[in-house]
């Protein structure tokens, strides 16, 4: 008997599949085959794997359906969303859209100008014209540049502030919600941690901007096990944080969970700590 | 919120989780309406079978959406998909809403397609599709309950999904367990036709439902005392 390649393997197991009862019998069947299949399991981590799946997708499919195909039928007829859910959902988050923009609309830069250029009434020589007109250009493009930098900059900073800020009074509107102070490694208050069931928020005026190429990264854990969850955002001389743990169905925030906060050095593993706590917070005490 | 305007048939039918989520953190409204219509069935549909009720349901699903708009940046495609980082929050939300409802997930639930094709009927007293084993769990565990639950309400809303035809192999071989030979005497198919529809239902079975964390949680163990460990 040849040994079977991964190739030959996924054949067999898509044939079992076929069959309800097909990776049931896999174990005592004496087929050739099968015999192959289960010593080319046995050796390839990649095959096991892909067989577990198929096995937790075709328990699920057997725990899922009634008996008879009469009730089955019944059971996975099409269930579709109200027609007005739509117009529902949109709505709701257009009524999020962020409202900073208007407080924020750019100075009226040619009524400005209108009122530099106000002169006394006297009449202008031409060349006066010209040379200012030039100047307006050379200049004034520079400055409208770097003021629409810092504008775009400022707006960019409040907006994401004011986000933040919107995270952490969602926050404190649960009746459940939980705040935990952050500290340095030097014992010196550092911020808030705000939590639910759903949002974790954290703000902190307490770092300096990372220098190029590090970054503050987040992590929780869970009696010394950890998961990198992200990276501090700063909007001006404030960090923060606002996740969600609503895509870890497993998580919870338990008496021994902390989050702490640490300083990567450039081209660091984003899922393996390499540089210094920095920021800590206790959230189960 | 930018409304972009409409993206292009080959943008919203190209475009992956991981840049349509990009473009949602970007607020482009085009590109979550795109994500709506490409999942919000999904997810009302398991929603929905695991509460038992469709009002109950819409307001989830609302919800999961809703953090899906303010969260977008937040989606890592290496951890999963979209569909399943959606199905993640929105069982959240509906454990929370049985919670605050102060009850459990009910056979009624599960029900809810029987229910509405039947007319409103309550009467599930000695339902064949409740086991015994499923009844003791509701009285000892609730948790483990709502997990099974959930992974059955996503599993019959991934067979609701797929074409008539599969559906029909699947249903054949899973309810009544039919082999392939069977399945095709019993609907005049070639058998040839039986295992290549089987096939195709099971490859959107494995993408939609492949990666749903409560699969594993609910039939994990079950799977593994079926096929035997290959080591």
């Amino acid at each position: 008997m040849t040994a079977m390649d991964h190739g030959a393997a996924h054949e067999r197991i898509e044939d079992l599949l076929l069959d309800p009862k097909g990776l049931a019998a896999l174990e005592a069947s004496s087929a050739e085959d099968d015999v192959a299949l289960r010593e080319h399991l046995a050796g390839c981590p990649t095959c096991r794997a892909d067989l577990e799946t198929w096995a937790r997708i075709h328990s699920a499919l057997a725990d899922a359906l009634p008996g008879t195909a009469a009730a089955a039928t019944v059971a996975v007829e099409p269930v579709e969303p109200p027609p007005s859910l739509r117009a529902r959902v949109l709505s709701a988050v257009r009524a999020e859209a962020p409202t900073q923009a208007a407080s924020l609309a750019p100075i009226p830069m040619a009524e400005a100008r209108r009122r530099r250029w106000a002169w006394s009434g006297q009449p202008r020589p031409a060349w006066i014209g010209l040379a200012a007109a030039l100047v307006v250009l050379v200049v004034g493009a520079g400055l409208l540049v770097d003021q629409a930098a810092r504008l775009a900059t400022a707006r960019d900073d409040t907006q994401s502030l004011a986000q933040a800020m919107a995270a952490v009074d969602r926050v404190l509107a649960e009746p459940q919600h939980r705040v935990a102070a952050l500290t340095t490694q030097a014992g010196a208050a550092g911020g808030t941690v705000s939590w639910t069931r759903h949002d974790l928020v954290v703000l902190t005026t307490a770092l300096p901007a990372p220098k190029p190429g590090e970054v503050y990264r987040c992590w929780l854990s869970n009696d010394g096990q950890g998961w990198a969850i992200g990276k501090m955002d700063f909007a001006a001389s404030t960090a923060y944080w606002v996740g969600s743990l609503d895509g870890w169905a497993s998580f919870e925030i338990g008496p021994t969970t902390l989050f702490r906060v640490s300083l990567e050095p450039p081209g660091a593993d984003p899922k393996s700590r390499s540089g210094p706590i920095v920021l800590e917070a206790a959230l189960g005490a | 919120m930018h409304d972009s305007g409409q993206l292009s048939d080959s943008d919203s039918t190209d475009l992956d989780d991981a840049r349509l989520a990009a473009r949602i953190a970007a607020g482009e409204e085009a590109a979550f309406v795109i994500a709506y219509d490409r999942h919000a069935g999904f997810v009302f549909g398991s929603v929905a079978r695991f509460l038992g009720d469709r009002e109950a349901a819409a307001e989830v699903v609302q919800d999961a959406f809703v953090t899906l708009w303010r969260r977008a940046r937040q989606f890592d495609s290496r951890s999963g998909s979209l569909l399943t980082w959606l199905l993640a929050i929105a069982r959240h939300r509906a454990i929370d809403r049985l919670r605050a409802d102060g009850r459990r997930p009910s056979r009624d639930a599960i029900r809810l397609d029987a229910l509405t094709s039947e007319g409103g009927s309550s009467g599930n007293v000695g339902n064949p599709e409740v086991p015994p084993a499923l009844i003791a769990d509701r009285a000892t565990d609730p948790a483990s309950v709502a997990t099974r639950r959930w992974a059955q309400s996503v599993v019959r809303t991934g067979i609701a999904e797929l074409p008539e035809n599969e559906r029909t192999v699947i249903l054949l071989g899973y309810a009544e367990d039919l082999s392939q030979a069977e399945i095709a005497e019993r609907l005049e198919w070639p058998l040839g036709t039986v295992k290549s529809r089987t096939r195709r239902a099971m490859a959107q079975l494995r993408s939609r439902l492949g990666p749903v964390a409560e699969l594993t949680e609910a039939s994990g163990s079950a799977a593994r005392a079926g096929t035997g460990s290959p080591d």
